[in-house]
């Protein structure tokens, strides 16, 4: 650029490894917590569904499937919801997991449903993406909870990266599948 | 980054990284400011005196007095206007105040002061060197005799050649060399106002006389005037026009003030204060020494090296004169070399600002294909300046004329220009010219008022006692005003569909957001993340709150690829980045804090923002809302990519979404 002359020389430094953390966020925990994926399904809530649905069908299949077995009454409140968030940005990953969700108002807690895709399933906004596992869930739509969403939404697509998604398809039981997730959640 | 490797089909993850190596995003402290600018103007000092005393005689150290004494004037003017304009300088101030016509006539004016800078600096170099070279040669037994004016000519060549080449290159002279140089002149003022002093108590000698004695030269057309119409007012302001050239360089202040960092108006008034107390002192004190201790004969034979003529006229044992005359010129030839390169850069600069509004055909703007600099811009001063030094022959005292024309019409512009300012846009200044008396509900610049009548006063004496000045100086400021106009020509079709100015940006293209690793230094660094060059609000608000001394900025900005499609596109920027980030430039610039501006090519923002972040190690990310999605949307989006990336960092980091209207939403994303 053109005034090169005036630039101050910054000396090479050594690198630094890791930046300090000056201000704690406004909301974060005192200590950081992991949020643990395993607890949050049982057996029944890990699903293989039927082929040949689309996105939209797949999501209200897991839905009506969740609200039922967790108990949480009317699903169409709970699709509606979650559609609406599909239809702004999906949340497909290239990872192969679609992380559909909503937060709920009036739920006391987190809700999860796992749906296991093993012919794969086109993203229909992202047509290169394909969809092999599905981890649907709902959080209560509280200020506070926000916090624990966000590092539910970061924990599951840290947790279901390809290698452990190809080794739910193979063995799609359900006892396996959360041996696998809790195995990988303990660092096995 | 412990990151687990992902999918390559439809993967979202950043392939390519464009890190602009722009120099503008790094700012400078008032010291460095200040070193950089009395790079220019203290190296007057050298020469001031001698092309003074031309033209006036012995009573040129009281003209240079009252010279130096108004540039503290002139100064605020330029405080002032940069209170107003961040990218200030004459050319900015006057098209805003008067018009575009003017400007172009303003910017032909300090191109012409810009353009002489280099040759009257080298050219006094080269003379100081001859003079040194000359004096000692005898003591050395060897029977040379250099001639200072073809020795001048032909050392100023291969200063500028010099110069020329690193401008070409982008070889930057950092402004630590300044600093370096800014400390021997120092040492050098120390040295000679003291043992002056002492020389005075010891030999006593008169004060210089206060009438001056014009030249044939000093009096340029008004030569055969009655001298009795030479008394009084009259001939005090002539021969204050003829000092004026004591006071040139503080253009460079306004240039430099783009580069000053935070809080800017209150280091530029530290620089300023620096500035003139240095050149009043250094600048002064030479001339009076000059006079006071040179004897009248002898004078004349350092009349192109006054400064080395008062170190061997200083009282002491004549090794020590000799030597203490070797540290002058050897600090005299590097401040003056300094000064060239000053010239060739703010005459860049100066082409550049000039360019921006489509008044240079953009030919000129085109960045040299291995080093990136402006070069044709730079091949252009070089040349103007080459030429002048051949022109020329060697004769220090015929460059002064000439230069002090551009000086004088710069700070005519410059104080017209701000004047009318007060009445065009009441309210912008952050900072007033002091003298300002309230009548009812106008402030009348008075202060002001009386620093434009004395510069208008000294600009038309000059127009008819400096023959030379008022010859070369129309020429050039017509023939540039002419080419200004057939460039703006040229570029009118073009400009009309490409209306907003973007800068000429350096890339470095790199093959992970890591290469860019190099360009942060501080502990702590956020990430800004930018999409839409019309809603910047997010990184002024970062900087506002950000202690750039400890942390890196780095601005994001993520080129959208659809499909798979993510490489072999970073050769150039589309308009879009390009006007995104020369308002990041603009924004850096005005709140005077460094960023470190990056483009990614990704298929999908928010791992654009995950990755990056990552890479760099973010405490936090700051977005601006989206309209259209929602600030919770953004933030799930980029936790989903942060989870997806599986990095586990080792400390905190927030998010943080920010609107217009100053609402905020932040989260801890870890």
């Amino acid at each position: 650029m053109t005034l090169g002359w005036f630039k101050k020389k910054v000396e090479p430094e050594p690198p630094v490894p890791r930046p300090a953390p000056s201000v704690p966020p406004v909301g974060a925990p005192a200590a950081r917590k992991s949020l643990s994926i395993g607890p949050l399904l049982r057996e029944d809530l890990v699903v293989i569904p039927p082929t040949g649905l689309a996105k939209d069908a797949l999501i209200g299949h897991l839905v009506k499937d969740l609200c039922a077995k967790a108990n949480l009454g009317d699903p169409a409140p709970f699709l509606a919801k979650v559609l609406e968030r599909e239809q702004g940005i999906s949340t497909t990953l290239d990872t192969g997991l679609a992380v559909p969700h909503a937060r709920m108002d009036g739920l006391a807690e987190i809700a999860a449903i796992l749906g296991i895709v093993p012919g794969g399933l086109p993203d229909p906004k992202q047509t290169d993406l394909s969809i092999r596992a599905v981890f649907l869930f709902f959080s209560p739509n509280r200020q506070e909870a926000f916090t624990q969403h966000l590092h539910l939404l970061r924990g599951v697509s840290t947790l279901f990266q390809p290698a452990l998604i190809e080794a739910i398809i193979r063995d799609p039981a359900p006892a396996s599948v959360i041996k696998a997730i809790r195995d990988k959640e303990a660092g096995a | 980054m412990d990151a687990v490797p992902g999918p390559e089909a439809g993967s979202r993850r950043v392939t390519k990284v464009v890190v602009l190596t722009t120099a503008m995003l790094t700012f400078i402290s008032f010291w460095r400011a200040a070193a950089i600018v009395l790079c220019d103007m203290a190296s007057t000092a050298f020469y001031v005196g001698g092309i003074a005393e031309q033209a006036v005689g012995p009573a040129a150290p009281w003209f240079i007095l009252g010279v130096m004494s108004f540039s503290a004037c002139v100064m605020a003017v330029y405080i002032e206007s940069s209170s107003m304009f961040v990218r200030g300088g004459v050319y900015k101030v006057v098209k805003v105040a008067m018009g575009g016509s003017v400007a172009k006539i303003s910017v032909s004016a300090l191109m012409f002061d810009m353009i002489m800078t280099g040759p009257i600096s080298s050219v006094s170099a080269g003379q100081y060197l001859a003079g040194l070279l000359n004096g000692v040669f005898p003591y050395m037994r060897v029977g040379w005799h250099l001639e200072p004016h073809a020795f001048s000519v032909l050392f100023a060549l291969a200063v500028t050649a010099y110069f020329w080449r690193q401008n070409i290159r982008g070889i930057e002279e950092s402004s630590d060399k300044a600093v370096q140089i800014m400390r021997l002149m120092g040492v050098l003022s120390v040295v000679l106002v003291f043992w002056g002093l002492w020389t005075i108590w010891v030999r006593r000698p008169a004060l210089p006389p206060l009438q001056p004695v014009f030249s044939e030269h000093g009096l340029g057309f008004l030569h055969g005037m009655d001298p009795a119409r030479l008394l009084g007012s009259l001939g005090i302001l002539l021969a204050f026009g003829h000092a004026f050239l004591g006071m040139s360089g503080l253009e460079t202040l306004a240039q430099v003030y783009r580069e000053m960092e935070a809080p800017k108006l209150q280091n530029l008034r530290k620089a300023a204060a620096i500035i003139f107390s240095f050149c009043f002192i250094v600048t002064t004190a030479s001339a009076f020494l000059a006079v006071m201790l040179i004897p009248g004969d002898v004078r004349a034979h350092y009349i192109d090296n006054l400064v080395a003529g008062v170190a061997m006229w200083l009282e002491g044992p004549f090794w020590l004169r000799v030597a203490f005359r070797g540290f002058v010129v050897a600090t005299g030839v590097l401040i003056l070399s300094g000064a060239v390169n000053t010239s060739i850069v703010g005459a860049n600069a100066v082409l550049c600002r000039v360019a921006e509004d489509g008044l240079l055909h953009d030919w000129f703007r085109v960045l040299h294909s291995r080093f990136g600099t402006t070069h044709r811009m730079i091949h252009l001063v070089a040349l103007m300046q080459a030429a002048t030094i051949v022109l020329c022959k060697g004769d220090v005292y015929l460059l002064g004329e000439a230069y002090a024309f551009g000086v004088t019409w710069s700070f005519i512009f410059m104080g017209l220009s701000v004047m009318m300012l007060r009445f065009k846009t009441p309210g912008e200044q952050e900072w007033l010219v002091p003298g300002n008396i309230k009548a009812g509900p106008y402030e009348i610049p008075l202060g002001l008022g009386a620093i434009v009548a004395v510069l208008v006063s000294v600009g038309v004496a000059n127009l008819f006692t400096k023959r030379v000045a008022t010859i070369w100086g129309l020429a050039f400021t017509s023939a540039f005003y002419v080419l200004i106009l057939i460039s703006q020509k040229l570029n009118e079709r073009r400009r009309l569909k490409d209306a907003d100015h973007r800068e000429k940006l350096n890339l470095r293209a790199e093959n992970a957001v890591s290469g860019a690793l190099d360009e942060l230094t501080k502990p702590d660094r956020v990430l800004v993340a930018l999409k839409n060059p019309m809603n910047m609000f997010t990184l002024g608000k970062v900087l506002e709150e950000t202690d750039t001394d400890k942390t890196d900025v780095i601005v994001l900005h993520s080129r959208i690829a659809r499909g798979i499609v993510l490489s072999g596109e970073v050769g150039a920027l589309d308009p879009d980045s390009e006007l995104l980030f020369t308002r990041v430039i603009t924004i850096a610039e005005e709140h005077g804090k460094t960023v470190t501006p990056l483009v990614v090519v990704s298929n999908d923002p928010a791992y654009a923002v995950a990755q990056a972040a990552q890479a760099v190690g973010a405490r936090e990310v700051v977005m601006g809302v989206s309209l259209r999605v929602g600030a919770v949307t953004q933030i799930e989006q980029v936790a989903l990519a942060w989870g997806a990336l599986g990095h586990k960092p080792d400390h905190p980091v927030k998010v943080r979404v920010l609107w217009p209207d100053g609402r905020r939403m932040e989260a801890d994303l870890t």
